[in-house]
């Protein structure tokens, strides 16, 4: 029994960490741009919601809805105003520059909310779980963390392969100068995936938030999960990110179960076995 | 292989010339440099050459080979383990470790990139930073250097550093000068090889093919160069750098953490910042950008966090503005002819510009400018404190803890997030038991003094207003005469209300004044255990340091929202929040509706003060008769309703029914009411207590008094274990006697809150309408009818069955432990006689509490209970228990223990002037009680045994676990 809760209690981490590695998955499908402040922007995300419960004293949905569009615009303009001018052949200035990011990140939310650590309080429903049989139990906020994955990633299939936004992604990921050729404007459509893949930053902020503790400086430990899961699920596909953060959830909860200062440590070795043994990841998105 | 010496062509031998002899000079002033310059001047200098060395090192990796990595710390850290494994566990010679260090970061290297390489561009940066996190993680595994904590270079070691003493002599200084020289000088050798070798190596074939690489993969692919040894190579080579000069710093520090050597902003973060600020894919760059780097921690690393920002700021402006940095706009500026002289930086061989390949001419940065700072070469930003016991949390189970542990001697840290103990009243009833542990260290009559006394806690009224009609009362804590006798001949001591805000001062006094170290604003971050110890991460609030304290047991006293009992992954039972309540503190002269019938607790059963909460709203006296609390609940679903001042006058005003009475609203605060309790209290060496293990509602005031008697249950058993006079298993069977205890209250706790539904629905409160509906369905109980007969008997039940909650002796102070460290005497348990939960049963049965009853020493009333306890065993026995006197005498020099004995009965030390003893001991005159420090019954015999030392050592043996 011990086992079966274990299970469910990494499947429902890895719900999390999808969560977390769903924006990088997207920005990095559309324009191979690995942003290394991914982690600080979900510490931003997690303190906007902060903000808006504790200053100006919204509900939690309020507060998050606020959140996300407040990272929709910071997403817009990060990558209007400086990403779009790092994109290229070369891949070092996208590195540096989001390093950069994340250092001036990391530092500014130091400077104005403390190194406090903070959580997000969800009320009832921090506590609330449903039992299952056998005296099992799923939290409810881990369980809605879940299928907030899934309702995001069912959301960005439909957006990719169900609407005209979806189709210029496409287009632009495919072959940007053709796409340009064809009408669309790159530098908007970055920008616009960039904005969204913020929002799902916010998300991941939000539960992040909600179901641990967080500060100014835990972000790049965030980017690391979120890098495992793109890559163990394999680049390129959703239900893979969620399959790669399932699988990185189980490490972590097996791992915590045997001694919990291996949690994080069987996470990584886990994810370097799986690069060892299946570099493209375990569910790579077919290409032709 | 190219051999450099083959290429005399040269731009400009004249300048070539001039530029050897330049470096050549540079080189020798630099070396002599200790002779002429500061200390502070010559650490500054260390710390740019070692920069200097890590930044060529990742320019070589990134700049040229392509491979940008975020992940060179781990070879920094890697090399900076070995370094100090070598010296301190092997005993090798510093210079020797230090090489070892580059070897043994060159080799795992090997194995490293075999794994980081299947990555491609930025996924292999990330995936080294993951490398680097493995390394850190097993790295803090390592115990011999001190686990998570690390460890410091012992001064012998730094001693044994080869030519100390000749440089000590030459030099005229003291040894750790002499130390800072030696460090300078390797540290300048490594940066002329370093150099030297990367230029070298860049002029070989390998090195032409990573320069063709950077250029266009492709296209060096497509004729030939095989990318992956080169890149390879590359790799190796920058580990084996950052190694050996991660060895260097940290022999230079003396002490080395996991965090620190594996350090991702110290070792890659400002690494980066300086290649591509001094200029990414060249040979001066890195030096430039160390240079500029230094400059700028010496002007502005006092701001701190807008230091870091404009730093990461500067390094974008630079790779968006100007991506080959400042020497790329240098050279972009001038012709490279501008800088004959600065045109090698070092390395034997003649310097030629080999048209062949793309790299860019050596130029050596200007080396002058750098002033002698006082700024130290690294601010140490941890420190360790040792303690036996650390305690996090201040409340009544730490501060117990802190105080009993003391008390006993043993070393301890208590930690406490805020900067003062509790702001709001909270608890107040104090009970027996928990009034015993305080009489034990000798705070009882502070206690008291603050403490409002049982004769005026107990007229619990229930009413509509405190001005309105008036239900029913019950006479609770032992008020009623009836048990006013249980309670006066249960305890010594008196139940009475203290609010924690009081109680919590004194309680902690008695720790701080007995040795207690307590640190507030200081929040408990994390911790890591090991078999020796535990290592916990706090943060001082104040200053806004993060240190870490080792302790070889740690106490996780961290309230309701305990993150220890998270972080240990307690697993719990029950639920939290299950309604919502508010506090509402207040102002008011009520002498007129309560001096007649004085209570703690005035109950007020109006429409809607059932919902939520803890069953009915509450008027609580805080201090008799002008402070009070408020208790009124809140829908949960609707979260905390967030009060006004107006709002809360207009509750209370309700509550007491009197529209003309002055109130001056104070604190609100809101909580909820809990249902949970840890189904396990301690993993390895960290035990929770109080309200981390259980979490329930205030009624029948059980939270504080069970979080100090679960101190007052550790905390010898603790103290045992760490005199090693019992076994750790010991520290077991505080779980196994507390959890029980928990759930037991848990329970008790939340049926008690139940316990009010019925009294609502008599009085038909709950079935709504109007007001006027309301008082009609209440009133119907006054009417000659046989139903308001029917209701008026079921109020009454209902109101006594509240007992279960005011006068709840036996839960107080009934516990009867099972475990190892209570030893049967094969007599069946004894049977309760009245209500379990209401009344206390007083037996010496093996795991109960010892009967209090009062005997006569030296013509003083002393109490059984105050005969034992204070961390000692002690036998009690009678008139004819000589041979459990001479046993106790054996088996405490046998076991090395404190094992005192007492006869009682009269010609005895202590006499049984009432005869209670002799009624209540259960035993015969030669039989024998064996109580433990926390006055429970350990073992008991019913008359002297054949073989009573043998008997006692086994019975000693089985409870301290030292079979």
């Amino acid at each position: 029994m011990i086992y079966l809760d274990t299970i469910i209690q990494g499947v429902l981490l890895g719900g999390l960490y999808a969560l977390f590695a769903l924006g990088l998955s997207l920005i990095f499908g559309i324009m191979r741009l690995v942003n290394l402040a991914h982690g600080d922007l979900m510490i931003l995300g997690a303190f906007a919601v902060l903000v808006g419960v504790d200053a100006l004293g919204l509900p939690i949905p309020l507060a998050a809805v606020l959140a996300g569009i407040f990272m929709f615009m910071v997403g817009y303009a990060l990558q209007y105003v400086l990403l779009n001018r790092t994109l290229g052949r070369d891949i070092l200035p996208p590195l540096l520059v989001t390093f950069g990011l994340s250092i001036i990140l990391q530092n500014g939310m130091l400077e104005t909310f403390s190194a406090d650590t903070q959580r997000l309080n969800m009320g009832g429903l921090q506590e609330a779980s449903i039992s299952l049989f056998g005296g099992l139990a799923i939290g409810m906020v881990p369980l809605i963390t879940f299928i907030s994955a899934i309702v995001v990633i069912l959301f960005l299939n439909w957006l990719f392969y169900s609407t005209e936004t979806g189709r210029a992604f496409r287009a632009t990921s495919d072959n940007p100068q053709i796409a340009q050729l064809m009408g669309i404007d790159n530098d908007r459509i970055f920008a616009l995936a960039m904005a969204l893949a913020m929002v799902i930053v916010a998300i991941a902020g939000l539960y992040l938030g909600a179901r641990a503790t967080f500060d100014p400086l835990i972000g790049p430990s965030r980017l690391i999960f979120a890098f495992e899961a793109v890559i163990i699920g394999g680049l390129g596909s959703f239900w893979g990110t969620l399959a790669g953060g399932i699988i990185l959830g189980l490490a972590q909860t097996f791992g915590a179960q045997i001694n919990p200062e291996w949690q994080i440590l069987s996470g990584h070795i886990v994810f370097l076995i799986i690069l060892v043994i299946r570099p493209k990841g375990l569910f790579p998105r077919v290409t032709g | 292989m190219l051999d450099p010496k083959n290429y005399t062509v040269a731009k400009s031998t004249r300048t070539s010339r001039t530029a050897l002899v330049f470096i050549f000079v540079l080189v020798v002033l630099l070396a002599v440099a200790p002779a002429l310059v500061s200390r502070s001047l010559l650490q500054d200098l260390f710390f740019v050459l070692t920069m200097i060395a890590l930044a060529q090192c990742w320019n070589l990796l990134a700049g040229y080979g392509g491979l940008v990595s975020v992940g060179q710390q781990a070879f920094v850290g890697l090399g900076a383990y070995i370094g100090f494994a070598g010296s301190i566990l092997w005993g090798l010679n510093p210079m020797l470790a230090i090489l070892l260090a580059g070897v043994v970061g060159a080799a795992l290297s090997v194995p490293t990139a075999f794994v980081v390489f299947r990555l491609q561009g930025a996924y292999f940066a990330i995936g080294t930073w993951v490398a680097a996190e493995v390394y850190r993680l097993v790295f803090a595994q390592w115990k011999a250097l001190g686990g998570g904590t690390g460890t410091s270079l012992p001064s012998g070691v730094a001693k044994s550093i080869a030519g100390l003493s000749w440089v000590r002599e030459g030099l005229d200084i003291k040894s750790s000068a002499a130390r800072d020289v030696i460090s300078y000088w390797i540290a300048l050798a490594l940066v002329v090889v370093i150099v030297g070798a990367i230029y070298a190596f860049l002029r070989t074939r390998s090195g032409l093919a990573l320069s063709a690489l950077r250029d266009n993969e492709t296209a060096a692919e497509s004729i030939g160069v095989d990318t992956r040894r080169a890149k390879f190579a590359v790799y190796i080579f920058a580990a084996f750098g950052a190694a050996i000069t991660g060895a260097l710093i940290f022999f230079q520090k003396a002490s080395i953490t996991p965090q620190s050597a594996f350090s991702v902003i110290d070792w890659t973060a400002f690494v980066l910042f300086i290649v591509v600020i001094g200029g990414i894919g060249t040979i001066e760059g890195p030096i430039i950008g160390a240079l500029i780097l230094f400059v700028l921690q010496n002007w502005f690393a006092d701001y701190g966090t807008w230091y870091l920002m404009a730093l990461g700021a500067i390094a974008i402006a630079v790779m968006l503005v100007a991506p080959r940095g400042i020497w790329g706009l240098v050279q972009a500026k001038y012709d490279f002819s501008i800088f004959p002289t600065r045109r090698r930086l070092l390395g034997p061989d003649t310097p030629v510009p080999d048209y062949t390949q793309p790299i860019r001419e050596m130029k050596l940065p200007p080396a002058k400018g750098v002033h002698a700072a006082d700024t130290p070469l690294e601010v140490p930003t941890m420190f360790d404190i040792e303690t036996d016991v650390l305690i996090i949390g201040s409340g009544p189970a730490g501060g117990a803890s802190a105080a009993l542990l003391s008390s006993y001697g043993i070393a301890n840290i208590m930690i406490e997030k805020y900067g003062w103990l509790a702001n709001t009243p909270r608890a107040h009833i104090t009970n027996q038991r928990a009034m015993e542990v305080l009489r034990e260290l000798g705070i009882e009559e502070d206690a008291i003094a603050k403490s409002v006394p049982q004769e005026l806690m107990g007229n619990n009224v229930f009413c509509t207003a405190l001005a309105g009609e008036e239900i029913g009362r019950l006479l609770t804590w032992g008020n009623h005469p009836s048990r006013k006798a249980d309670y006066d001949l249960a305890s010594p001591c008196r139940i009475c209300d203290i609010p924690q805000t009081l109680l919590e001062p004194i309680i902690v006094a008695k720790a701080m004044e007995s040795g207690t170290i307590t640190r507030f604003k200081t929040e408990y971050i994390s911790h890591t255990q090991d078999e020796n110890g535990v290592v916990a991460t706090v943060r001082d609030r104040v200053a806004n340091e993060i240190y870490r304290i080792r302790a070889k047991y740690m106490i996780g006293a961290d309230g309701a929202n305990s993150l220890i009992a998270e972080q240990l992954g307690l697993p719990m039972d029950g639920k939290m929040g299950l309604e919502g309540s508010m506090n509402i503190e207040f102002e008011a002269d009520l002498s007129k509706y309560v001096a007649h019938r004085p209570s703690v607790l005035y109950w007020i059963f109006q429409p809607g003060a059932d919902i939520g909460g803890i069953g009915a709203g509450v008027v609580r006296m805080v201090r008799p008769w002008n402070k009070w609390l408020s208790i009124y609940g809140f829908d949960i679903k609707d979260g905390p309703p967030n009060l006004s001042t107006d709002e809360a006058e207009q509750i209370v005003r309700q509550l007491i029914g009197d529209d003309e009475i002055l109130i001056k609203i104070g604190k609100l605060s809101y909580w909820t009411i809990n249902n949970m309790v840890a189904r396990r209290y301690a993993k390895g060496r960290v035990f929770c207590m109080g309200d981390a293990v259980h979490r329930h509602p205030p009624t029948n005031g059980l939270g504080s008094n069970t979080s100090i008697q679960d101190a007052y249950n550790l905390c010898w058993k603790l103290k045992l274990v760490l005199e090693g006079k019992a076994d750790a298993s010991l520290l077991d069977t505080y779980n196994d006697e507390r959890q029980p205890v928990g759930r037991q209250i848990v329970t008790r706790a939340n049926k008690s809150i139940e316990d009010y539904g019925p009294i609502f629905e008599t009085l038909g409160i709950t079935q709504g309408g109007s007001a006027d509906d309301v008082k009609r369905r209440m009133d119907s109980r006054k009417q000659p009818t046989v139903e308001a007969e029917a209701k008026r008997k079921a109020l009454n039940k209902y109101i006594r069955q509240k007992s279960y909650e005011f006068n709840c002796h036996g839960v107080e102070l009934g516990q009867r432990y099972s475990s190892s460290a209570i030893v049967s005497d094969h007599t069946a348990e004894p049977e309760y006689t009245r209500d379990r939960e209401l009344y206390y049963h007083p037996t010496t049965w093996p795991g109960a509490r010892i009967p209090h009853v009062w005997l006569d020493r030296d013509q003083q009333s002393v109490s059984t209970l105050d005969l034992v306890g204070r961390g000692r065993f002690v036998l009690l026995t009678g008139v004819s228990g000589a041979g459990w006197m001479e046993a106790a005498a054996r088996a405490s020099a046998e076991l090395d223990i404190a094992l005192d004995a007492i006869q009682i009965g009269p010609g005895c030390s202590v006499n049984d002037t009432f005869g209670d003893w002799a009624m209540q001991s259960e035993v015969s005159d030669s039989g024998m009680i064996l109580a433990r420090p926390d006055g429970h019954v350990a073992w008991r015999s019913h008359m002297l045994s054949a073989n009573p030392t043998g008997d006692l050592l086994a019975v000693m043996r089985q409870i301290l676990g030292r079979t």
